[in-house]
Formats: C-alpha cells, sequence, structure tokens
C-alpha cells in the first residue's frame, strides 16, 4: 500500500513537471499574439505627420510609451546623454527647444547678441512658476547654469565664461569665443528648476523634480518607468507652439530594452506607442491596420572614418581609403542591414545637423564602382597587410561590420573585425594608431561643431578625433566657428575637402522609427530633433 | 556556537577588504576612461581632462584607493555613481529588495520542485520515475532561462494574460521571472539531492531502522534526508548568494531593475564607485550565505554542532 501511495506520488510530481513544461512548450506555437483590429483604418500602415500645424487637440486621459533608454536618475544636471529624448520635454521646461532645426522659445521671451559676439542679452516670462507654486527668476535660472557650469557634466558650458541677472526677467550670458550655434545650445540646456526647490530636495531630483514644466512626477523607478501627470496651473499653457502642446493627461514612460518584449508590449497594448522602435521589429508592424509609424531620420548618422596616424595604411594612402570608399555598396548596406530603414549619406555628418546643405543630397558621394575602387587600390601600393575595422560591439554594428568587410574583401583588401564594448571602444577611438576604419555614430546640433570634434587637430593629444594633423582643414573649421566665417561657401569648401582626400565616408542615416497603436487615435505626431516622436505633443482625434 | 559566529563575521572583514583592493586595482588598470564614456562623443580632450580632475582619476593610484578604503569602510560611503551621480547606497537600497525577492521565490520553486524530483529519484534508483526525474534535470539544465522566458511569456501573457510580461509592481511581477530563473537550480538541485540520497539510502542504519519497522516515509524524511542534507545545502546557499547578485538575463528580458542590471551597467560603463561598492555587496553576501549554509550545517547535524560549540574544526581521520 506504501509502495502504491509512492508510486502515485512520484507519478503525480513527474506529471507536473512534464505538463508544466509541455505547457511552455505548446507556447511556440502561439504566435497568436494578434494586433488588436481597429474598424475603418486604411490596410496600409498609418503614418503620421511629422509637422503639426494646427493645436487646441483633445487632451489625451492617458498614454503608455514604450523607450528603449530612460535617465536612471531625473537630476536636471546629468550628462548630455539623452538630454534631447523625447522624454526630457515634459520634465524641464528650457529657455528654448530645438524643433524643426531652429530654436523655438520656451522660457524665453527673446535674445540678443551684443556688437562683440560674445554677450548675449536673455529676456524671460515674467510668469514662470514650478509644481510647488515657487515664482522662477532670473536668479534661479543664473543659479542652474552656474551650477551646470561647476558641474562640468555638460561640455557645452565650458564654452561659457559668465552669465549674471540684469533685473528679474533679463539674464546676461557672456562667451569665451563666439562660436557659432554654441549659445543656442546652452538655450536649450538651461532649465527651468527653482532654486529653492532643488535645494529643498534630500536626493537632488534623483526620484522626483520640482519645476516649471507642464508635468509633475507621480512615480519613478529607476530601470522601469516614470509616470506623469499633467498640471492644470501650468504657466505655459496657452503656447501655441505645435513642439510645445500637451496633450495626455496621464503619461507613462516604460522602459524596454528587450527586443521581443517591445513587440509584446505593443501587440497586447501594455504600451500605447513606442519611441525608436528596434529596427528589426518595424516590418512586423508595417502594413497593419492596427498600427502606425512615425519615421524620421536619426539625427546620428554612421560614419567611417580612416586613421589620420601614419603608422597605419589608412593613415598614409588617402588611396586606399578612396578605395574602400567605393567598394562599398551603400544600398546593398542599407537593404541588408537595415531593413531599408535608412537613408544613404552624402557627407561626413548627419544631414540633420544645423547647417548641412541640402545640394550635397543630389551630387555623387563616392557611388559604387567596383572598378575605380581597384584602381584607386592598385595605385594604393597596398600589399595585402591587414586593415583593422573598429566598431562598438552590438546594436547592429556587427551585422553592418561584416557587410563592409566581405565588399573589401570582394576586391581583395583584408580587413579584421575589432568589435569593442563602449568602454574599450571609448579608450580606442581617438588613437588612430590601433585602427584603419573606425565606425562612428554621433551627433550634434550644428556641422561646424561637429566637424570640430572630429577634425580639430587640437582637439586631443595625438591631433584629431582619428589622430590626424591636417592644419589646412583644421584652419578651415576654426574660420566657420566665427559669425562671419560661417559662410555656405565655406561650410561647403570643408565639406568637398574631406571628401577629395576622404578622411571619412558617411555610410547611413538610420530611421528612427516610432510605432504607435492607431486605437490611440493618433493624428500628427512632432519629431524631436534627434528622431523620437514627441507623443506628449501628438494631436489625437 | 555565539563565539564561532562572531569569528566567521570578523573574519569577514579581511575577506571584503581583499575583494575591494582587487577589484578597485583591476577597474583601474582595466582599459576604458570613465570621463569619456560620462561626456559622450562630442567631448574635447579639455572636457575630458576637466572631468578627470573632477570625478579625481588624474590622482596616483595609491592615494585614489586609500581614499575609497577609508570612505568605504570607516565612513560607510559608497560613494556616488560617476555618470548619475546617485549615491549607490540609495541604489543598492532601491535596486536589493526587488532582486531580494526574485531570489526568494526563485529559492522556494527551485528547493520546492527539487527535493522531491531529487528524493523520488534516488528511492526508486534504476526505474523509470529515476530515469523520468533525470530527463527533467537534464532538460532542466539544457533549457536556457532566456527561451524559457519567452515561452511562459507567450503562454502566460499574451495568450492568457495571466500574468504580466514585464514590469515591476506586485508578487504577480515576479512570478514568471523566478520560474525561468528557477528551472536550472531545480535541475541541479535535484541531482545533487538523488546523488546524496544514494550515498545514504543502503547505510546499515537506513536498514535497521526499516528492520525495525519505522515508516518507509519516516526512513526517507527523518533518516535519510536529514543525513544527506549537507551537500544540499552547500548547493542551496550557493545558488542563493549566485541568485543574489543578480541574475542579468531574468532582469533585462523581464524590465525588472535589480543588482545584476545596476552592476552590470556599471562595468559597461567604468562606473567604478558602482563597481567597487557592487563588488562588496556581493562579498558580503557570498560571506553571509556560506556562513548560513556552515549555521545549517549544524543545525543539520549535531556533531558538526557540537565541534562549533568546541570551537575545533572537524578534522579527518
Amino acid at each position: 500500500m506504501k509502495k502504491l501511495i509512492n508510486r502515485i506520488l512520484s507519478l503525480a510530481l513527474v506529471g507536473a513537471m512534464a505538463l508544466s513544461l509541455a505547457a511552455c512548450g505548446s507556447s511556440s506555437n502561439s504566435s497568436a499574439a494578434k494586433p488588436t483590429e481597429v474598424p475603418g483604418v486604411s490596410e496600409t500602415t498609418a503614418e503620421a505627420e511629422a509637422v503639426v500645424p494646427e493645436t487646441g487637440s483633445v487632451k489625451k486621459e492617458s498614454l503608455n510609451i514604450g523607450v528603449t533608454t530612460l535617465w536612471a536618475t531625473l537630476s536636471p544636471f546629468q550628462t548630455t546623454q539623452n538630454q534631447y529624448g523625447a522624454f526630457t520635454r515634459p520634465l524641464y521646461d528650457r529657455l528654448a527647444v530645438i524643433y524643426d532645426g531652429e530654436y523655438v522659445p520656451q522660457m524665453a521671451e527673446s535674445w540678443e547678441v551684443a556688437d562683440d559676439g560674445l554677450t548675449w542679452t536673455v529676456k524671460i516670462h515674467d510668469n514662470i512658476t514650478d509644481s510647488q507654486g515657487n515664482h522662477i527668476t532670473a536668479d534661479d535660472l543664473v543659479w542652474f547654469t552656474q551650477e551646470s557650469m561647476n558641474r562640468k557634466l555638460k561640455p557645452l558650458f565650458n564654452k561659457l565664461g559668465e552669465v549674471s541677472k540684469i533685473d528679474d526677467t533679463t539674464i546676461q550670458f557672456v562667451m569665451k569665443s563666439n562660436v557659432v550655434g554654441a549659445f543656442e545650445m546652452i538655450l536649450a540646456s538651461v532649465y527651468g528648476v527653482s532654486e529653492a526647490a532643488f535645494k529643498a530636495s534630500a536626493d537632488e531630483f534623483a526620484n522626483t523634480t520640482v519645476s516649471s514644466s507642464a508635468y509633475k512626477v507621480v512615480e519613478f523607478v529607476p530601470g522601469s518607468h516614470l509616470s506623469l501627470e499633467l498640471r492644470e496651473d501650468y504657466w505655459d499653457k496657452d503656447n501655441e507652439h505645435p513642439a510645445l502642446q500637451n496633450n495626455v493627461k496621464h503619461l507613462t514612460y516604460t522602459i524596454i530594452t528587450e527586443a521581443s518584449q517591445q513587440q509584446i508590449a505593443l501587440e497586447t497594448g501594455t504600451v500605447d506607442c513606442f519611441e525608436s522602435l528596434t529596427s528589426s521589429l518595424v516590418p512586423a508592424f508595417d502594413n497593419n491596420p492596427a498600427y502606425g509609424r512615425a519615421t524620421a531620420s536619426s539625427g546620428n548618422g554612421i560614419q567611417m572614418y580612416f586613421s589620420g596616424d601614419e603608422s597605419r595604411p589608412c593613415g598614409r594612402s588617402e588611396d586606399l581609403c578612396k578605395a574602400i570608399a567605393y567598394c562599398i555598396d551603400m544600398n546593398g548596406v542599407v537593404a541588408a542591414a537595415f531593413e531599408g530603414l535608412a537613408s544613404t549619406m552624402h557627407c561626413g555628418a548627419s544631414k540633420m545637423l544645423v547647417g548641412y546643405n541640402p545640394k550635397w543630397d543630389n551630387e555623387p558621394y563616392f557611388e559604387y564602382d567596383v572598378d575605380k575602387a581597384k584602381d584607386y587600390l592598385a595605385s594604393s601600393g597596398y600589399d595585402g597587410e591587414e586593415l583593422v575595422l573598429v566598431a562598438t560591439a552590438g546594436g547592429g554594428n556587427d551585422r553592418l561590420a561584416q557587410i563592409l568587410q566581405g565588399y573589401m574583401t570582394a576586391i581583395g583588401i583584408n580587413c579584421k573585425l575589432s568589435m569593442l564594448d563602449a568602454a574599450l571602444y571609448s579608450a580606442t577611438r581617438f588613437d588612430g594608431a590601433q585602427y584603419d576604419m573606425i565606425l562612428v555614430s554621433a551627433g550634434g546640433i550644428t556641422i561646424t561643431n561637429w566637424w570640430g570634434v572630429r577634425f580639430d587637430m587640437n582637439a586631443y593629444e595625438k591631433g584629431d578625433g582619428t589622430a590626424r594633423r591636417d592644419e589646412t582643414l583644421t584652419n578651415m573649421i576654426y574660420n566657420t566657428w566665427i559669425v562671419q566665417g560661417y559662410t555656405e561657401e565655406n561650410i561647403d569648401a570643408i565639406h568637398y575637402y574631406l571628401m577629395d582626400h576622404c578622411y571619412v565616408y558617411g555610410l547611413v542615416n538610420p530611421d528612427v522609427c516610432n510605432v504607435y497603436r492607431t486605437d490611440t487615435g493618433l493624428v500628427s505626431v512632432p519629431i524631436t530633433c534627434q528622431g523620437p516622436a514627441d507623443f506628449a505633443a501628438a494631436v489625437y482625434q | 556556537m555565539g563565539r564561532y559566529i562572531i569569528k566567521r563575521l570578523l573574519w569577514m572583514i579581511p575577506i571584503i577588504l581583499c575583494v575591494a583592493i582587487l577589484v578597485f586595482t583591476l577597474m583601474t588598470f582595466c582599459p576604458g576612461d570613465p570621463a569619456a564614456i560620462v561626456l559622450g562623443s562630442s567631448a574635447t580632450e579639455e572636457d575630458m581632462n576637466l572631468m578627470r580632475e573632477s570625478l579625481g582619476l588624474n590622482r596616483p593610484f595609491l592615494v585614489r584607493l586609500g581614499t575609497y578604503l577609508r570612505d568605504a569602510f570607516l565612513r560607510f560611503d559608497l560613494g556616488r555613481s560617476y555618470l548619475t551621480k546617485v549615491s549607490i547606497a540609495d541604489s543598492i537600497r532601491e535596486y536589493l529588495p526587488r532582486t531580494m525577492l526574485l531570489t526568494i521565490i526563485t529559492m522556494l520553486i527551485s528547493v520546492g520542485l527539487a527535493l522531491p524530483l531529487g528524493i523520488t529519484a534516488a528511492t526508486h534508483q534504476g526505474r523509470w520515475q529515476d530515469t523520468v526525474c533525470m530527463v527533467l534535470a537534464l532538460i532542466g539544465i539544457s533549457v536556457p532561462s532566456f527561451w524559457l522566458a519567452l515561452l511562459l511569456i507567450l503562454e502566460f501573457s499574451v495568450k492568457h494574460a495571466w500574468l504580466p510580461a514585464m514590469g515591476v509592481g506586485g508578487l504577480k511581477y515576479y512570478i514568471l521571472p523566478a520560474i525561468s530563473g528557477s528551472l536550472g537550480g531545480v535541475a541541479s538541485l535535484a541531482r545533487q539531492t538523488r546523488s546524496s540520497m544514494l550515498d545514504v539510502i543502503r547505510a546499515d542504519y537506513i536498514t535497521t531502522a526499516r528492520a525495525k519497522g519505522v515508516s518507509e516515509r519516516n526512513v526517507i524524511t527523518r533518516h535519510a534526508l536529514k543525513n544527506a542534507l549537507i551537500p544540499i545545502i552547500t548547493v542551496i546557499g550557493t545558488q542563493f548568494g549566485r541568485q543574489l547578485g543578480g541574475t542579468m538575463v531574468i532582469e533585462t528580458i523581464f524590465g525588472i531593475p535589480g543588482m545584476g542590471q545596476f552592476i552590470i551597467t556599471g562595468v559597461n560603463q567604468r562606473d567604478y564607485p558602482v563597481v567597487q561598492s557592487g563588488a562588496i555587496f556581493l562579498a558580503i553576501v557570498f560571506s553571509l550565505c556560506m556562513l548560513g549554509v556552515d549555521l545549517l550545517y549544524a543545525a543539520a547535524d549535531p556533531r558538526i554542532k557540537a565541534q562549533y560549540a568546541k570551537g575545533k574544526r572537524r578534522v579527518k581521520k
């Protein structure tokens, strides 16, 4: 009898285990994760308008937005990483916001520069209040600016000499030099925070904020989600600019880094929309009437910089660099590595940068030509030495690097891939002696500033961003930094100089795909300067 | 017994100190510049120098090490993250409870399933029950946790909408992660249980107990299992420590911000204070787990308890 009971017990145990495993196994067939169908919507994927001409949209009750990155702290003084993320605007007002390549006044009423080109006077609104009712004046914004300068977490503040208050609504900024665009970047980085409220905070706003923005923080779980609620008493609720609308009462940003979870969250309605969805998932939502997509070019293109260090073959031979540029079929790369969700570049800088000349898009740019590539390779004296291509591992870079390697191999170039983690990459990227080519994905605000970061021979210990020392180019760049030299002619000259010497080969501008459920009633949505859609400012039916 | 515990706790101090020095040294000489990571790609050399100065990275190694040890061990100040400037102690307070809850549920599932499976396999050695249990254990070890996690999400979140697929909140948010994370543990623990039980199940005292008419249930639970517990406790203790250190894969898939994500992100971003404090935390956790294991040995075996009480080591003859 006891044996029988034991047998039954053991059978039951084994059965339970087997059943649980079988249940899990059967899930593999359940691709039944079908999206909710919305009647009355056309069969093709809805495409939201990127620019919104109208305001006064219906206030949506709540919206859950999926994001891949979110601040680990809500502190306004953290680094510039994610500074332009769409979730930043509902958290903090700025003196001005960047929209469609222009600076739109927010807390600032106006700004003007003195004849010296260095002194800027900013007039701010006199009715700015935060969520605790504190009146935000010039004193607060001067304190915020000085604190940003002292903390040194945002390099753009290093270009500022001093800041002072003229009166309660007027602030004076004095730049160290009149670099084009530098002051405007500061405008976009000064947040509406009251000094008193910040100092009263026990954790320096790490977990909750008191700011002048339209939303107040309800809950923040670092690494998980951020919930915000629209303020009834927002000081700027009558602003009619489409990029500064606040059309959702309750906003939740949920961090989802894992790709399959992003898809599941959209399909099950856990999130209503997703900022910058992983590109490999986008085809799953295309041609499905239950979903729409608002797409924009990424503010960060992907470029291949050639080493400027003469110890490397690419640093010694421009012809070798040109052979590499001509042997790559970028249309093929876009199709194979980006699912078609990218556009080819026509310059070493992203077309989203202020100062980019659209005429370059219609000009030939290292067009795929194997014969030409072989001619350049022959004239370069390349002897089969191993070239090193450095890139950060993951994020689709592995696939891109392998495809580039394949193109080079096809014309007889021996290329080795060196895929590094972010920290190793950052330690390697300025040392051109360690690579021949390096894939860079970074953006900025103005094209001249971006060129300065990459090609100013005085910027880094070993030279420019790839250890090159080209005095001519450096002087050309310096010339465009001052207002008088910031001309189309001078910018053109740098663009063509870089092409002639093949210091950089612009590869692709990946698309930022913002996917939303059409049952949200979304009509149109503004896009931030880096590509994510600002769903809080979208127009809803 | 109390003296033994105090002695063990005191031994933790040099262990943790050594771990702190080792990790600090490794991070210092590991390639990667925290200043470049903090400031991003648009920073110039001048910007990075300012940041290195601000973070104290330009000071000599020994000065930095001394400052760090003084702050961590005398002032109990673990510092702030380079990247977020948030206090590490606050971050651990934020992340640890989630990892702790996940670990406890995971271990409950592991132990709750593994012990019956292992005992069943041992008591039915060579028969079909044994084969089935061990095949299940083999499957458990072989199935990657991320794959199982995705299957569970499809079944219980997408298909039936019974449990949330991700995020943090109430207890229900931890069920799928705990099941996914426990399967590997169930398998190894079941195998260990079977092996330990087989060692004792044919011992003379078990035969004697049966001969005296003790019920089979009592023979297994009160005589065999109790004597087989020592290696099982070791495995449970190790698994508990490992789980508490954070399971990066499970936390990433289920969007749970826990210790695993916290420490791995710190490593990837060369956020020295996060990594150093994370390592100290792990050292403490493992030391405490091992102390807990040793105390459980004493609870399970009176001979060991007697040795602890006398303050003597067990000597193998």
